[in-house]
């Protein structure tokens, strides 16, 4: 059975509308779910949000900023509202200015450095606590180790508190933010949970903004949404990261960690105490479920129309898919063979996959100035830039004469 | 059959359809914030409190959406309004019809939604019965749920925790707002039941208010096949400074590894020392476990370094 050169291009132009069809529908779920983030946020933080009854607030976290810091950025961190924090400044302390000055300021004194839990931490110097009571939060390690998964796992042995939050130098935090990752972390039982922020960046200082954590997984560092770049924030649940074995070297220890653990199979790295003497209760097996681990991978990525989001990648595996703008050259070829080529035989055919693409970008499109506006609202401003907005939705009237309707198109 | 001709007007028909819905939505959710009105209602209320003179009702949904919002803030907030008066308020401006409906009829965030904002808002008995026939999935819904049922008749707090259902980390939220609204936990009562959310909240509140009194009933609870009151009531022995002995250690031993390592961290945090906490120790070097000597290592970490080098 011989195909000809219409039904090859007609099976072509489906393989890619199915595909296309499946980014836009993971795009709803992703504006849909952010959509779903902000009103639980929105509720959250009305009933009194990180300020209100510390009570309220059980769980504390262990904040980890690896790198050098200024004194003014160390205090600037170490007032963020929330009742149970810890701040752990891991850095090569002779390569930041003012150390001593810090180290004296904090009235710091060197403690030991005992590793109890087995992970692999290398080039710790030394470590050190306040004495003070009113800086009993800050911890510094003085670590002069290479890789910065070397520095998370010292920072998973220092740990005081059960939930760690790693983050860079350059990012700093609102208050709310990290009431609502608390709660997305105690909500979802998952051993971590990732956060959309979306950021200004201020004097290379990026700064999350007040009152907006998008819950959404997949995506990738330095995707934008609205213009606005999406970073993602990681909570750890420490004892997750211990059964793991620690950080590992890479581009992304985090993004690799969250993988590890997401992707880990049913097995029980664990067992409970057995044959324990003082033991009279049944031994209970535990057994993390797949779909549980699972779960914040299955809640969509967001696109734009940004250039620079323009690369979808796979938040199990890591690795990007096939660019957007190649897929769109693709396209272009198809829509040019489709128009050119006589399709007596299959009209009808060759006008629904048409269609079917055409309205998957126009639904792709909807979905990116959706999200868009979802993120302008949440901040709690006006739209900063209505122009901006009117240029997305005119977009498409551009989009479709430069497509279709090219200078050198002759039927 | 030319496949161009059929195709320009289909893809015009699609961007128009797309530039009405976009101009729509930007139109709605793009309009710029509401501040302005929020503030005159707020100021409205504010007026209410101090002069008395009520408010005139809202017309339209989004006024009254915004009312209750005001009320729900300044009643959190800054305590401003009588029960008396919000509940003439919320007859006379339709608030409590309006709210029990949408949280009747709503999607899983409006009914938490009006929930939360009907949690300032006194009752009548026919409203208090139609949210108590609510069965919210949201774990949120749920906790305001409670909260409006338990502050309409405080008298049957054990009987409303028994029948309902709470995810635990909630627990500390739904008894910080009990305490706010005054409300009297009658905590052995709530140890009687030997249900799981009645007596979360009762170890919360021990945990809370550090209750020596009831250090048998929470010993009672390590023996309950729920591991989420095991941990609470572990929780609530190290906020008691009880000695740990063989109970304890005999409640752990079905634990993970993991789970054993936050609960020996848990009274790590709560000042016990390497000495008070032996027992764990010989149970888990009895099994060769790698948390063998795992308190006195991990106080090391707090131990002065002496030696300058």
């Amino acid at each position: 059975m011989t195909m000809d050169i219409e039904q090859l291009i007609l099976l072509t132009l489906l393989v890619y509308a199915l595909y296309v069809v499946a980014v836009v529908a993971r795009s709803v779920v992703g504006v849909w779910r952010i959509g779903g983030a902000c009103r639980r946020a929105r509720l959250l933080l009305r009933d009194g949000g990180a300020s209100d009854n510390s009570d309220r607030h059980t769980a504390g976290v262990t904040i980890v900023i690896v790198g050098p810091l200024s004194a003014g950025a160390l205090e600037e961190r170490l007032s963020i509202d929330y009742p149970y924090y810890e701040l752990l400044w891991v850095a090569n302390l002779r390569q930041v200015a003012g150390a001593g000055h810090i180290i004296e300021r904090y009235d710091m004194a060197e403690v030991d450095f005992a590793p109890s839990e087995g992970l692999p931490c290398r080039g710790v110097e030394r470590l050190y606590r306040s004495r003070a009571r009113r800086y009993r939060r800050l911890v510094v390690v003085d670590c002069r180790a290479e890789s910065v998964a070397d520095c998370y796992n010292c920072a998973t042995e220092v740990a005081g508190y059960d939930l760690l939050l790693p983050l860079d130098n350059r990012t700093q935090l609102s208050p709310s933010s990290l009431t609502l990752l608390v709660d997305a972390a105690l909500s979802r039982r998952n051993s971590w949970v990732v956060a959309f922020a979306a950021n200004r960046v201020v004097a290379d200082v990026v700064s999350v903004a007040e009152r907006l954590v998008l819950l959404a997984g997949g995506g990738g560092r330095g995707e934008r949404v609205g213009g606005r770049i999406i970073a993602p924030l990681y909570l750890f649940k420490r004892e997750k990261v211990i059964a793991e074995g620690g950080f590992v070297a890479s581009d992304d220890p985090l993004g690799a960690m969250a993988r590890s653990t997401a992707t880990a199979g049913r097995e029980v790295r664990h067992a409970p105490m057995r044959h324990s003497p003082l033991s009279h209760a049944p031994a209970v097996q535990r057994v993390s479920g797949v779909g549980e681990r699972l779960l914040p991978l299955l809640l969509g990525s967001v696109t734009s129309g940004d250039v620079g989001a323009r690369s979808l990648r796979n938040p199990v595996t890591g690795r990007y898919y096939a660019p957007v703008w190649v897929l769109q050259l693709w396209a272009l070829w198809l829509l040019a063979l489709v128009l050119s080529a006589p399709f007596e035989d299959y009209p009808l055919g060759a006008l629904l996959l048409i269609g079917v693409v055409w309205l998957s970008s126009v639904v792709r499109a909807t979905v990116a100035v959706v999200a868009a506006l979802l993120l302008a609202d949440v901040d709690g401003g006006v739209w900063p830039n209505r122009v901006g907005t009117w240029r997305v939705v005119l977009s498409p009237i551009f989009r479709i004469r430069d497509i279709i309707l090219p200078k050198n198109f002759v039927k | 059959m030319n496949a161009l001709s059929i195709f320009l007007p289909l893809c015009l028909l699609l961007l128009l359809a797309e530039g009405v819905l976009l101009l729509w939505l930007a139109l709605r959710v793009g309009r710029g914030d509401d501040t302005d009105s929020l503030r005159q209602t707020t100021a409205r209320l504010y007026r209410y409190a101090t002069d008395g003179g009520l408010p005139p009702p809202p017309r339209t949904a989004r006024a009254r959406q915004q009312m209750a919002e005001s009320l729900f803030s300044l009643t959190r907030h800054l305590s401003l309004l009588s029960p008396t008066e919000r509940e003439r308020l919320g007859r006379r401006c339709s608030l409590t019809y309006h709210l029990v409906r949408r949280a009747e009829r709503g999607g899983a965030f409006a009914t938490a939604d009006a929930l939360q904002l009907l949690s300032v808002l006194p009752l009548s008995d026919d409203y208090a019965e139609r949210i108590a026939r609510l069965s919210p999935a949201e774990p949120l819904a749920q906790l305001y749920r409670l909260l409006i049922l338990v502050c309409h008749s405080p008298d049957r707090v054990a009987e409303i925790l028994s029948g309902s259902s709470l995810p635990a980390y909630l627990v500390p939220h739904l008894v910080a707002r009990l305490e706010e609204c005054r409300v009297e936990i009658p905590c052995r009562s709530l140890f009687a039941t030997r249900q799981s959310l009645p007596l979360l909240v009762a170890l919360r509140v021990v945990a809370r208010y550090e209750l020596a009194d009831y250090e048998e009933e929470v010993f009672g609870a390590l023996t309950l096949p729920s591991g989420e009151v095991r941990f609470a009531a572990l929780t609530a022995l190290a906020k008691l400074g009880a000695t740990v002995d063989r109970r304890i250690v005999e409640a752990t031993s079905a634990m993970t590894l993991d789970e054993r390592r936050g609960v020996m961290r848990l009274f790590l945090r709560e000042g016990y020392s390497a000495r008070a906490l032996h027992l764990f120790d010989e149970a888990e070097a009895a099994v060769g476990s790698p948390l063998a000597n795992y308190a006195a290592r991990r106080l090391s970490l707090r131990k002065r370094n002496l030696i300058k080098i």
